[in-house]
């Protein structure tokens, strides 16, 4: 079996177009290489300086633990290094959000993303493998059987003194020596290029997903291998076997991820901006409908009795408009995994959703990025009350009336920098090695349909007719 | 002779294994999207329909020209469905506020802000994958193949000049394929006219004649690729492989590629800069604000100034005819101010928008090597829904919101009526002081008897502003940029050319035997 790998291998690379199309595939990882790099550090450099605004911007506060509770921060999603291996739109995507002691708002996209393009796929690992790459695997593989049957070799092959199973195993290990060869130079000369442009942080976790992230790509790979070598047994003639695996591809790659948006649309509900804004108007009007009669008194007085009737209705308000948005934004996330469950119908889509989980890009990131948000509104909470009750001047009643707090009705007192919790922290703490899955339901479902592929493609080559 | 070699051609075709599954292929990828699309154009266009209606609810309910914030939308186009652009990408409707010039359109209809940064999916992704694809399919052997085959010599010594021997061959292929194109094309229009009831005006005839051309176009571009790829090598194979690679570079690979370049060649700014700048100004122009008031309108309170108008609001009840003037005194200090913060704001803005659209347009330039990038450039401006058209309605916007601001500002109400900007009630009853004690009488009377919303009650009794009180909106839709797509089908058009030209020289060249 081997020796038959060895000889496909040798024939495949000594094929000069074969040559030709990993000089692309090599090309592309290059490319991805100086593209990721330049992006990510460029990237960083404006997380950095956002931090160093916002820190500004805080210190301008610190007088008086009112203005730091309710000075929203901009909170932003710290780049991902790994977004080389999988974008999953991130230039899109919202990455900011409004964050002070009370509310977490307003998520934004504030980044180099350019919404006036155009949006296509981007030039990530699982394009160059998932797109680029099954594409190869198909060329090589479509004419493996019917292809030597024209040829006439298949008669004297398949006289050898060895079964048919050894013949489809070395056939099918020869093609995945080459297409992984390929793979694992690009892989190598990307990283290379990665790590020299300094954009590759040196952790254990970076070569763990890379691990994940070929191992995911070589199982793809076979089973569009698989796939070729089965239409190559099921049909007459290469010609037809092409046509029938291009179409497979099409829709594989193009087809289905582009339904899975309108699709997963429709599984999955999410409400609009202006459905949200108008269950927030509602909730609030019967929260302040069901008020005390002097909630709506203010002046100027923290210590006035009606003001605890007036915190208690905020804080109600406050609440429901957080809890309002959070179900929304769950929903929105649910909306957009739908999509991603319907694209991972095609293993490109699976492959995608995988790897887009593992650097934490896509929505995967953008779900850690909300629930961090919501941790350091927690964090920025608990401080100020912490603080607040080392006053023994305040009345002690925490609320925000229009995102600013009414004057003394909790501690003025001053604080200082090192003090006050930073999202920084929470960043730094979680990075790349935090707890993430590994992807083992879906290596278990490509290598399922691996399995599946490679008994129908052996069946049909076992009963191939060679005359 | 040309006419019998034609017919030939296009007669063995038809009988090949490649024609029937591009036949198949094609109807069923166009007429499946076109049934997913078309029912969800619908359900845009239903939940626009819905929005402006609560838009113009809600424009019903402005009782004071403070409170006048009309919201402007343009409705969702069906030749999106063709292609879809910047649609529901680049938002549909904008809030015209006084004192912030609008700089990007509200996504408020796109369901959710999650789904940005998926590629679009449209019929124009399915015409540009399939019948690029299938064009090299079903050319990539004309010449070799027959070659391989033995029959070239034969064919090459009819007494046929070999440019009639190549065209016949490239136009029966092209004939051939603009079957499927024609047939799938019929299909989804069936689907969207008679099974979803989407109808589409004159001019959008006129429109999708046009695409309908783009896309012959550009199958027949490919179709040259795959012919002038026969007659540049001796293998079959081999020919394949390189009309696969120019279509893997063209329309996979540039098309990705040129907005990744014109990104490194062209980059953007620091994107923190407008929202830095914007928070500086704000905080800098509140504290120099609230430090007049301080001085010269110290009752102003809260609850004035930047968005809280007082006028009807119960607080009002509460406070005593000084308050009143105060506020008013201190809007109209404010309002000068805070619209020249508006234009320094939209400055910056400004810049940082050019620049990304000249980004955006050394990434069309780039890309305009692709055939694949040329038909989506004219299927966008032909659907309107391309980038020029957004910005064009963001115009639209930015001019009435000045003419808006400036009708007010001709009725005196920033300056000596200043009044009239929060209540209609007139002057006369705001200052006596039995007026205000009735109105809090009548406040309490009705708090007191539970009744909720008491807050808009006061304002019942005047209704609403007369509607043509402030101009309105009127959405002038340019329709199908015709002008716009003339130029990149002309490039398509001589690409082909270029690409026939050069598969005929190597044909001329090509040995026979």
């Amino acid at each position: 079996m081997f020796l038959i790998a060895k000889h496909q291998l040798r024939d495949g690379l000594a094929d000069a177009r074969f040559l030709f199309m990993s000089a692309v595939v090599l090309l592309l990882f290059a490319i991805n290489g100086f593209l990721g790099a330049e992006r990510y550090l460029q990237e960083r450099a404006d997380w950095l300086e956002l931090g160093a605004y916002t820190r500004s911007m805080l210190e301008s506060t610190i007088d008086n633990l009112q203005r730091v509770a309710d000075y929203e921060q901009l909170m932003a999603k710290p780049p991902s290094a790994l977004a080389f291996i999988a974008d999953g739109g991130g230039a899109l995507l919202p990455n900011v959000v409004n964050v002070n002691a009370f509310l977490v708002s307003n998520p934004d996209r504030l980044n180099r993303g350019n919404e006036t393009n155009d949006v296509l796929p981007p030039l990530d690992w699982v394009f160059i493998v998932g797109t680029v790459m099954t594409l190869i695997a198909l060329l090589l593989s479509f004419a493996t059987v019917n292809g030597e049957k024209r040829d006439g070799t298949l008669k004297q092959v398949l006289s050898y003194p060895v079964s048919r199973l050894t013949l489809f195993a070395g056939k099918y290990l020869g093609h995945l020596a080459a297409l992984v060869l390929v793979l694992l130079l690009g892989a190598v000369l990307d990283l290379l290029i990665l790590t020299l442009l300094g954009a590759l942080p040196g952790e254990w976790a970076v070569i763990e997903v890379v691990g994940w992230a070929v191992l995911l790509s070589i199982v793809t790979l076979s089973f569009f291998l698989l796939l070729g070598m089965g239409v190559s047994s099921m049909t007459a003639r290469p010609a037809v076997s092409l046509v029938v695996l291009i179409i497979i591809w099409v829709i594989a790659v193009a087809a289905i991820p582009g339904i899975a948006s309108l699709v997963g649309k429709r599984l999955a509900e999410a409400p609009s901006e202006f459905t949200v804004q108008q269950e927030i108007d509602a909730a609030s009007k019967s929260i302040w409908d069901d008020a005390p009669p002097d909630a709506g008194r203010w002046n100027g007085d923290p210590r006035a009795p009606w003001v605890i009737g007036r915190a208690q209705t905020v804080l109600k308000m406050v609440a429901s408009r957080q809890r309002i948005d959070d179900a929304a934004t769950a929903q929105r996330i649910g909306q957009r995994r739908a999509v991603q469950q319907v694209a991972a119908l095609s293993p490109t889509g699976l492959l995608a959703a995988a790897l887009e989980e593992q650097c934490g890009t896509g929505i995967a990131g953008y779900e850690v990025f909300y629930r961090t948000a919501r941790q350091y509104r927690e964090q920025l909470h608990n401080f100020v009350e912490e603080r607040d009750k080392l006053d023994p001047d305040s009345p002690h009643l925490i609320y925000s009336w229009e995102r600013y707090s009414e004057r003394g009705t909790y501690s003025t007192k001053p604080v200082t920098m090192n003090m006050i919790p930073r999202a920084e922290a929470l960043w730094l703490a979680g990075g790349l090695a935090r707890e993430r899955p590994q992807p083992l339901m879906p290596l278990l479902v490509l290598l399922a349909l691996n399995l599946a592929v490679a008994a129908v493609a052996f069946i049909a080559l076992a009963r191939f007719d060679p005359r | 002779m040309f006419v019998t070699l034609f017919v030939k051609e296009v007669i063995n075709h038809l009988q090949t294994f490649r024609f029937g599954a591009a036949l198949v292929t094609a109807f069923a990828l166009v007429s499946v999207s076109a049934w997913v699309l078309g029912e969800d154009y619908r359900e845009r266009l239903n939940a626009y329909n819905v929005l402006s209606e609560s838009y113009a609810a809600q424009a019903r309910e402005v009782y004071v020209p403070s409170q006048i914030s009309p919201v402007i939308h343009r409705a969702p186009g069906p030749l999106a469905i063709f292609a879809q652009g910047s649609e529901g990408r680049l938002g549909n409707s904008v809030q015209i506020k006084r004192w912030e010039v609008p700089r990007h359109a509200e996504e408020n209809l796109m369901q959710n802000k999650l789904l940005l940064g998926l590629p679009a999916f449209d019929l124009l992704s399915i015409f540009t994958i399939v019948f690029s694809v299938f064009g090299i399919l079903l050319s990539f052997d004309a010449i070799c193949g027959e070659r391989e085959r033995g029959t070239l010599k034969q064919v090459c010594s009819y007494p046929v000049p070999r440019a009639t021997l190549f065209l016949s061959k490239y136009l029966a292929a092209v004939a051939v394929l603009a079957v499927p194109f024609a047939i799938s094309l019929l299909s989804a229009l069936i689907i969207l006219l008679f099974a979803l009831g989407i109808s589409f005006s004159g001019a959008e005839w006129g429109a999708i004649a046009l695409m309908a051309l783009a896309g012959l176009l550009f199958a027949a571009l490919f179709v040259a690729v795959g012919t002038a790829a026969s007659a540049l090598v001796k293998r079959s194979s081999t020919a394949l492989l390189l009309g696969l690679v120019f279509w893997s570079v063209t329309v996979l690979i540039v098309p990705s590629l040129a907005p990744a370049a014109a990104a490194a060649l062209v980059p953007l700014e620091q994107p923190q800069e407008v929202r830095v700048l914007e928070q500086k100004t704000w905080t800098e122009t509140d504290s120099a604000v609230w430090k007049w008031a301080e001085d010269h309108a110290p009752n102003a309170g809260s609850g004035w100034g930047s968005s809280g108008f007082g006028g009807e609001d119960p607080w009002l009840f509460d406070a005593p005819p000084q308050w009143f003037h105060d506020a008013a005194r201190f809007v109209a200090y404010i309002e000068p101010i805070y619209r020249q913060r508006a234009e320094r704001i939209w400055n910056v803005v400004k810049r940082h928008l050019s620049r990304k659209e000249q980004q955006s347009g050394l990434a069309d330039s780039l890309g305009s090597v692709s055939p694949a990038h040329l038909l989506r450039r004219s299927f966008t401006a032909l659907a309107s829904t391309d980038y020029a058209t957004y910005a064009d309605f963001m115009e639209q916007a930015r001019r009435y919101r000045s003419a808006l601001i400036d009708s007010l500002a001709n009725r005196g109400l920033f300056t000596s009526k200043v009044y009239e900007l929060f209540s209609r009630r007139p002057m006369a009853e705001i200052e006596s002081e039995s007026a205000w004690q009735n109105r809090r009488n009548d406040y309490e009377a009705r708090r007191a008897a539970g009744e909720a919303g008491f807050a808009m009650m006061s304002i019942k009794n005047y209704g609403p502003l007369p509607e043509n009180y402030a101009p309105q909106f009127v959405y002038r839709n340019g329709g199908p940029r015709t002008s716009d797509a003339l130029a990149p089908i002309g490039f398509l058009a001589v690409y082909v050319l270029i690409i026939l030209a050069a598969g005929f020289a190597a044909f001329a060249r090509y040995r026979v035997a």
